[in-house]
C-alpha cells in the first residue's frame, strides 16, 4: 500500500487556471506531493495514519511520487475503487474477524480429526481396563475386543464432515502399523502377566498418539498422551489401587475430556457477518 | 529523496493490500481455507455453513478466488456422488498473509499516531 494524502479542497485552490476547472486527481496529487516534499518523513507517517479520515484519501497511484521515493512497484489497477485501504477501525475489525475465523477453522480441523476418536478411545480405556480387574478373563477380553472394534470404527470409518485435513490416510496407515505390530512387540517379552501386558499395550498406543500429536503439531494431544504413558508406568509401580483400574480411569478420562473439548470448540458455527466493510 | 524515508516505514509502504482480498467476504472465505492444515480442504456446503453465506454469494466469491489462483478445487467421487473440495493454494496463503500484514500495518500506524 502506497499512498498520497490528497485534500481536494485545499489542492484545488492551488491549481493553475490553465489546467481547467476539473483537475485530474493525478495532477492534484503531484502538486500536493511537491508541496509537502520537504516534510516527507511526517508525510509518510501521516498518510498511513490519518489519510482515510475526514476528506483525505489514502490511495495508491500509478504515478505517485511517493512510490518512487520508497521504491514501491507501481500498481496498474484502477485507483478510485481499488486503491483505498481500510481505515484503522475497519482494519481492526477485519483483522479481529479474520483471526476468529482462523482459530475456529483450526479448531474445526482438530475436532474433525481427533474429536470423536478421542472420546471413543477414552471410553474404550474406561471400560476395558477396569474390566480386567472386575470381570473374569474371557468376559474382560470380550469386552475389550468389542470396545476396540467400536473405537476403531468411530476413528477410521469415513463420515461426512464437510472438511478434510489432508493427512487422514497417512495417519490411518500409521495406526494400522502400530496395531499390527503390537502382538509381536508383546511376544518379544512373553510370557508375561496380564497386568504388565495390558499396561504395555496402553503405553504403546498412547505413545503412538503422542507421535501423531507431534507430527501434527498438536500440543494438547501430545501432552495428554505422553501423560498417559507416564500413568501406565506409575500405575504398575503403585500399590494403593488396582493398577489397571487406576490407569484405565485416569487415562480414559483424559482422552474423553480432550475429545469433548475439541468437539465443543470445533462445532460448526456460523460466524457473524462482518460488521466493518473496507 | 529515498534517504529521508525511515526504512521501517518504507518497508511497510511496500506491503500492498491485495485487491482480491480487499473484499471482506473474500477475505473471510480465504481465512476459512487458510485456517485449515496445508493439505486441508472444505466442501462448498461446509464453507457456507461456517461463514453464514448464501450459496449464490459464496459461489460468486469462490469463483473469483479460483480464477486468481488463490483457491484450488479437487473433485472426489463416491458412487454417483461427485464432491468438490476447496483449499487454499500456496499463492493464496501468501497473498492472505501479506494482506493481513498490511491490515496490521494500518492498525500499528494508527496506534503510533495516537
Amino acid at each position: 500500500m502506497v499512498a498520497s494524502v490528497v485534500t481536494p479542497r485545499k489542492t484545488s485552490a492551488h491549481m493553475p487556471a490553465d489546467e481547467g476547472a476539473k483537475p485530474t486527481i493525478n495532477a492534484i496529487e503531484s502538486q500536493q506531493m511537491a508541496a509537502v516534499t520537504p516534510a516527507s518523513r511526517a508525510l509518510v507517517k501521516c498518510l498511513l495514519m490519518v489519510a482515510p479520515r475526514g476528506n483525505r484519501m489514502l490511495c495508491t497511484t500509478e504515478h505517485n511520487p511517493l512510490c518512487d521515493r520508497v521504491n514501491h512497484p507501481h500498481r496498474s489497477y484502477t485507483r478510485r475503487m481499488r486503491h483505498h485501504g481500510p481505515d484503522p477501525e475497519t482494519a481492526s475489525q477485519l483483522l479481529a474477524e479474520t483471526e476468529e475465523i482462523l482459530e475456529r477453522q483450526r479448531g474445526a480441523g482438530r475436532a474433525a480429526f481427533t474429536g470423536r476418536p478421542l472420546i471413543a478411545w477414552g471410553i474404550a480405556w474406561l471400560v476395558a481396563y477396569p474390566g480386567f480387574d472386575f470381570l473374569s478373563g474371557a468376559a474382560a477380553m470380550g469386552v475389550t475386543i468389542l470396545v476396540v472394534i467400536v473405537a476403531s470404527v468411530v476413528s477410521w470409518v469415513p463420515h461426512d464432515r464437510g472438511l478434510r485435513t489432508g493427512f487422514e490416510s497417512r495417519i490411518r496407515l500409521g495406526w494400522l502399523a502400530i496395531l499390527g505390530a503390537s502382538p509381536f512387540l508383546v511376544a518379544t517379552v512373553a510370557p508375561v502377566e496380564l497386568v504388565p501386558y495390558m499396561l504395555l499395550l496402553g503405553a504403546l498406543w498412547s505413545l503412538g498418539m503422542a507421535l501423531t500429536g507431534i507430527a501434527l503439531r498438536d500440543r494438547a494431544l501430545t501432552v495428554v498422551t505422553l501423560l498417559m504413558v507416564a500413568l501406565a508406568g506409575l500405575a504398575r509401580q503403585q500399590h494403593f489401587a488396582p493398577p489397571m483400574t487406576l490407569y484405565g480411569l485416569t487415562a480414559g478420562l483424559l482422552l474423553v475430556s480432550l475429545g469433548s473439548v475439541r468437539l465443543r470448540r470445533g462445532r460448526p458455527a456460523t460466524v457473524l457477518a462482518s460488521r466493518g466493510r473496507a | 529523496m529515498t534517504d529521508e524515508v525511515p526504512t521501517e516505514l518504507a518497508d511497510r509502504l511496500r506491503t500492498p493490500f491485495d485487491t482480491t482480498l480487499s473484499d471482506p467476504t473474500r477475505l473471510r472465505i480465504q481465512a476459512a481455507l487458510v485456517g485449515l492444515p496445508p493439505d486441508g480442504s472444505m466442501r462448498f456446503t461446509g464453507l457456507g455453513r461456517a461463514l453464514g453465506l448464501s450459496d449464490g454469494n459464496l459461489g460468486t466469491h469462490l469463483a473469483t478466488l479460483v480464477e486468481v489462483g488463490y483457491v484450488v478445487t479437487t473433485a472426489t467421487t463416491r458412487g454417483r456422488r461427485r464432491t468438490t473440495w476447496y483449499s487454499a493454494s500456496p499463492l493464496g496463503r501468501q497473498a492472505f498473509a501479506e494482506h493481513v500484514a498490511a491490515l496490521r500495518t494500518v492498525i500499528a500506524a494508527a496506534r503510533l499516531h495516537d
